[in-house]
């Protein structure tokens, strides 16, 4: 006679089976966080990156001058296109001009209206171009002298032909564009049909004191 | 759960997160110029009549219209809208740093022309539809002076700018003067013309 027994695997006790379904279900919220926290962060950071400070693939950098060369062109690449919307410009073509934009001074630190800075050139002597300043925003400083620019045909040159721009809150002599309390600055210079300037055509922006 | 399980699960999140991350990417920089509202175009067009050439002159803290509008540049600008029929805009782009720019609702700039060093141009541009020539008016011609050059815009509407550079305060009133002379609006037929 054969006797079969049949064994049969003792059932979890209750505590380890809560254990096992709360590790399920922290394993399964920490997987979905992780990946939205990746696509979310992830996506957007990279997005954000690639329209607001750009790669050599649609800016070309000089120093602290940024150009994006497709702005405002029907075949501007989408990061382009999507930074001039976010900026709410109307840029001309880059066919026919240049636009620079500075955001930090020549060793990289941010340019803001709390330190005086002198922004040395020469050449630019081709085509007709303007040095702007702005807000971090694009705005327009408001100011007493009612200076915002200087260009090809307002610019003091010295006898060398360099020329010096001070940007500072209080006046000085010279080419002074007053940054008043704007915050961060950004300097904007424009060149319609000047040649090449990515050499060493471009100003440099050295910082000078700070309050 | 045994430690393969785990990194096995754990490599599939991270690979489903990148994918989903580069969908995102791509979805946030389309998405971009449809999101930002008013564009600079709508800032723009809000303030103009339809098919005329307004003088708005230099703009400052208080009057510039869109974020990193040129200070030292003087503007005229036409919202134009050629939804029932062509429109002609007649003006000068009399030495270098002087623009023409054509820009679609979209921003695009379609269309640039700049002035020339000590040589004074008049342009004539009639704005049809693009896309069909066979559709295209027969050629107006002014009773005195040259056919209009045809420009086929994209869209029905869009704005014609004019930026004049401005060499100094001593230059305002002369360069004004030739952005006032510009005009833009509806282009009349040639019968009107005889």
């Amino acid at each position: 006679m054969i006797v079969a027994t049949i064994s049969q695997a003792p059932a979890p006790a209750w505590p380890g089976r809560l254990r096992t379904a709360i590790s399920t279900i922290f394993t399964f919220l920490g997987n979905v966080g992780l990946f939205a926290g990746i696509a979310l962060l992830l996506g957007i950071g990279s997005s954000w990156y690639m329209i607001e400070i750009g790669t050599p693939l649609t800016t070309v950098k000089t120093g602290p001058w940024v150009s994006w060369p497709a702005a405002g062109t029907p075949t501007a690449d989408p990061y382009t296109r999507a930074r001039t919307a976010r900026h709410g410009s109307l840029p001309i073509s880059g066919t026919v001009a240049q636009v620079w934009e500075a955001r930090t001074d020549s060793t990289g630190q941010r340019l803001h209206s709390s330190c005086d800075y002198s922004v040395t050139g020469r050449g630019l002597n081709e085509g007709w171009w303007t040095i702007a300043l702005y807000d971090d925003s694009g705005h327009l400083i408001p100011n007493a002298a009612g200076r915002h620019a200087f260009n090809s045909s307002t610019i003091m040159r010295r006898p060398d032909g360099s020329f010096l721009v001070s940007l500072a809150r209080d006046a000085r002599p010279g080419n002074w564009l007053p940054t008043g309390g704007a915050g961060r600055l950004t300097l904007v210079l424009t060149i319609i049909e000047g040649g090449d300037v990515t050499g060493t055509g471009l100003p440099e922006i050295r910082r000078v004191a700070c309050r | 759960m045994s430690y393969g399980r785990i990194s096995s699960g754990l490599g599939t999140t991270l690979g489903a997160g990148l994918v989903a991350a580069g969908i995102v990417h791509i979805l946030v920089t389309f998405a971009t110029p449809q999101l930002v509202r008013p564009s600079a175009f709508d800032r723009i067009a809000e303030h103009l009549p339809t098919n005329s050439m307004v003088v708005l002159g230099q703009p400052g803290p208080d009057t510039q219209l869109v974020p990193y509008q040129e200070p030292d540049t003087s503007f005229a600008i036409c919202y134009y809208d050629i939804s029932n029929g062509p429109v002609l805009a007649n003006l000068v782009l009399p030495s270098g740093g002087w623009t023409l720019a054509l820009y679609s609702p979209a921003g695009d700039n379609f269309y640039v022309l700049p002035g020339r060093d000590q040589r004074s141009t008049a342009i004539s541009a009639l704005l049809v539809p693009a896309g069909n020539e066979a559709a295209l008016p027969p050629v107006i011609q002014r009773p005195r002076g040259a056919a209009p050059t045809y420009i086929q815009v994209p869209e029905p509407t869009g704005l014609l700018v004019i930026r004049a550079p401005l060499r100094g305060e001593s230059y305002r009133a002369e360069v004004e003067a030739v952005l006032a002379r510009a005009s833009c609006g509806p282009a009349r037929r040639p019968s009107n013309l005889q």
